[in-house]
């Protein structure tokens, strides 16, 4: 009896017994999201325009693939040919069949002064909804710039964030380098590498610039070319909107890596002063200082958070000679200071992402640098850039979408050159953004 | 009656003297033995210890994510191919029986070491921080050398392969543990890995958190006989993307024959996303 008790229970509860009836559901999980598909199609161009309304025309419709081609990760830029037809009829059901996501039309008019004016309609094919319209008139001179600010408005009406459209960035070149003489200053340009603006005229070395997070002010160290016995590395701000500098620390020893706080007013930066190399806040204001760090190890390479709660670092404090990542709460002094790199021969260049969930850094590696990304909690470590040149001076995008930084090509044995490329922050290399420009190095993205 | 004798009371001092000291001596060399076997213990702990666990720092990762997306890709494409075996592999489980002697089990570790999996590799590369390795067992020559004799190996051996066992994973994917399913389940887990690849959606219905299943029918060879919607979402560009990616995803491995009447039945729902 007992044995038989047992044997019932040992059936019941037999999975299998279960298993024999019914359905077996497994899940396949979450699917991958597609590319969107999105074509430019001019509707009509007028055909009595001129040859400066032309140039117009056409670089417009340019700019706008061009613009949305960096977004790979979102959008497919579809060849207009293929769907202009279809597109010009508005025939949504034809243009869902090519699996189409985003139709934007674009009207131009000629306008009085060899001026155009471009109305882009933009459209779901999905929902066959009309999502927005912009409308602008252009001349040759402010194209570019009214063109990625309509760019930026289609973004926003898709995506709704901002685009980096409307970015800039800075970078020093030595363009003006002669035989006698090494110049090396400081430059600024669209994101997409157009319109590229000298900012300083002082036939001397700039390095380490850095931008305000409002995009108003520059920070720079400067190297005077005079051969005079004490030359010390000064600490120079500009004012973007008048091009005045001027010096902003001269003390003894090193003045530099400085970087913007987030409130526009404060500047951080390494001093050594008094006596080992420690991050200081500084009042553009009123010049007073306070300490940021506080260890006899050299701490250096700030750089910030947009809300300005967390600084990341580059310290020896471990104590191996290596300097190794860290992350502080720069609003006192040595507050909250985590180590967060633990591996790297030569670590540098620690840059935030805007919103401070991860730290693009150069690390020595294979006898070159290299990209490397980190998150602020010390996890998922990846590299990002390989096999071609050395790659340094990582700057995240305003949108922390991509990353710009300077790579240099060894063409011979004698000569070398150094470019700024974009990539997306997955390491996708979207391409070089100067060129024939000298060598431009140390670049760095407007956060606005 | 005699009246015991007493001795002079210089002899009872001498010998109970005499066997103080020898208690004294014995355990004193008691202790002293004892002392030394612990010694030699320590040591030899020690030496385990640093034979057996190894604190490595994770160097920088030498792929970019683009070479670790291609790798990933690449396995994928190669899993898809459709030769796959329906049992689950023993490797997992050979934790458990300790092996007679100190070749055999690196034998087996070595075959391990082989082919480590997709899955291992990505692993490798995301781990930050410190590591710990439980290290290749020496053999017993080399053991030796080390100062091991065959006495301690045997104690030890127990602890060495307890080092060994497989720990349980943080991955949601794996290939360990399908034993514990049913025949059906596992081969469903299979057709389901084989179908994810395939499932894309466009960004507007992606973001509609949906869901639909589907049931399929596969024959003993393997092939979709027919995939139905068995749970609509309501939106049919989703339900037949998902019947897309299952067609897609076909021919599939064929099913053991315990199990090829019930797939062939329909029996298996995939569920998208669950």
């Amino acid at each position: 009896m007992k044995l038989w008790l047992i044997l019932l229970t040992l059936i019941s509860f037999n999975p299998f017994s279960f298993a024999d009836e019914g359905l077996t559901i497994v899940a396949v999980g979450e699917a991958e999201v597609e590319k969107d598909k999105m074509v430019f199609v001019p509707h009509n161009i007028p055909s009595n325009a001129n040859s400066t309304q032309k140039k117009i025309i056409n670089e417009m419709q340019s700019l706008f693939q061009n613009d949305f081609s960096f977004y790979k990760q979102y959008f497919d830029v579809m060849k207009a040919s293929e769907y202009s037809s279809a597109a010009k009829d508005k025939d949504f059901s034809q243009l869902k069949k090519k699996n189409l996501r985003y139709l934007i039309l674009s009207n131009y008019e000629l306008a009085p002064g060899g001026q155009v004016t471009v109305e882009g309609t933009l459209y779901d094919a999905a929902t066959e909804e009309k999502m927005t319209m912009v409308r602008d008139t252009f001349s040759a001179n402010n194209l570019r710039e009214k063109g990625h600010q309509l760019t930026d408005r289609i973004f926003k009406a898709i995506k709704k964030t901002d685009s980096i459209f409307n970015s800039k960035i800075i970078f020093v070149s030595d363009r003006n380098t002669t035989r006698s003489k090494q110049v090396k200053e400081l430059y600024m340009m669209d994101f997409d590498g157009r319109n590229p603006i000298q900012l300083t005229r002082h036939q001397g070395t700039v390095i380490s610039p850095a931008l305000s997070f409002d995009g108003k002010k520059v920070l720079y160290s400067l190297i005077k070319n005079n051969r005079n016995k004490n030359r010390n590395v000064n600490l120079y701000v500009m004012d973007l909107e008048t091009r005045n500098s001027r010096v902003v620390s001269s003390r003894k020893g090193i003045n530099s890596g400085a970087v913007f706080m987030p409130d526009g007013e404060h500047i951080a930066l390494t001093m050594s002063h008094e006596g080992n190399a420690e991050i200081y806040a500084l009042s553009l204001n009123t010049g007073k200082t306070r300490r940021i760090t506080r260890h006899f190890a050299p701490d250096v390479d700030p750089s910030f958070n947009s809300e300005g709660t967390r600084m990341v670092f580059l310290s020896g404090r471990s104590g191996s000679k290596k300097p190794m990542i860290y992350i502080a709460d720069p609003r006192a002094e040595e507050k909250d200071v985590k180590r967060r790199g633990f591996v790297g021969d030569y670590n540098a260049t620690p840059r935030f992402s805007p919103d401070g969930l991860e730290v693009a850094f150069a690390s020595w590696m294979d006898g070159k640098f290299d990209i490397f990304r980190i998150d602020q909690d010390g996890r998922n470590l990846y590299r990002l850039t390989k096999d071609f040149g050395s790659n340094e001076d990582p700057t995240y995008s305003n949108d922390g979408q991509f990353i710009a930084f300077s790579s240099q090509r060894v063409l011979s044995q004698s000569k070398a050159v150094q470019n700024i490329y974009i990539m997306t922050r997955e390491g996708e290399i979207l391409g070089q953004v100067t060129e024939n420009f000298g060598n431009c190095s140390t670049p760095r993205w407007s956060k606005y | 009656m005699s009246t015991l004798k007493l001795k002079p009371f210089s002899f009872y001092t001498k010998k109970s003297s005499a066997i103080h000291v020898g208690i004294l001596l014995v355990m004193v060399a008691l202790s002293y033995w004892q002392w030394e076997k612990g010694e030699k213990q320590k040591k030899a702990n020690i030496k385990l210890v640093q034979s057996s666990v190894r604190v490595d720092v994770v160097s920088m990762p030498k792929l970019t994510i683009q070479e670790l997306k291609a790798l990933q890709k690449a396995g994928v494409t190669a899993k898809s191919a459709p030769k796959v075996e329906p049992k689950p592999k023993a490797e997992p489980k050979k934790e458990a029986p300790a092996p007679a002697t100190g070749k055999e089990f690196i034998k087996e570790n070595k075959a391990a070491v082989k082919k480590p999996s997709f899955s291992d590799l990505m692993k490798k590369y995301s781990k930050s921080k410190v590591e710990e390795k439980p290290r290749k067992k020496t053999t017993q020559a080399e053991a030796e050398d080390q100062g091991f004799d065959t006495k301690t190996m045997n104690k030890l051996k127990g602890l060495i392969n307890r080092g060994n066992k497989v720990s349980n994973g943080q991955a949601l994917v794996g290939n360990g543990s399908s034993e514990n399913l049913t025949e059906l389940q596992a081969y469903a887990t299979e057709v389901s890995n084989l179908v994810r690849p395939f499932w894309k959606l466009p960004s507007y219905l992606a973001d509609k958190e949906l869901q639909c299943r589907i049931k399929v029918f596969i024959d003993e060879r393997g092939q979709l006989v027919r995939a139905e919607i068995f749970e609509t979402s309501g939106e049919s560009e989703y339900d037949s993307r998902a019947l897309k990616a299952v067609k897609e995803a076909s021919p599939f491995p064929a099913p053991e024959s315990k199990v090829s009447n019930r797939t062939v039945r329909g029996d298996i729902l995939l569920g998208f996303p669950l």
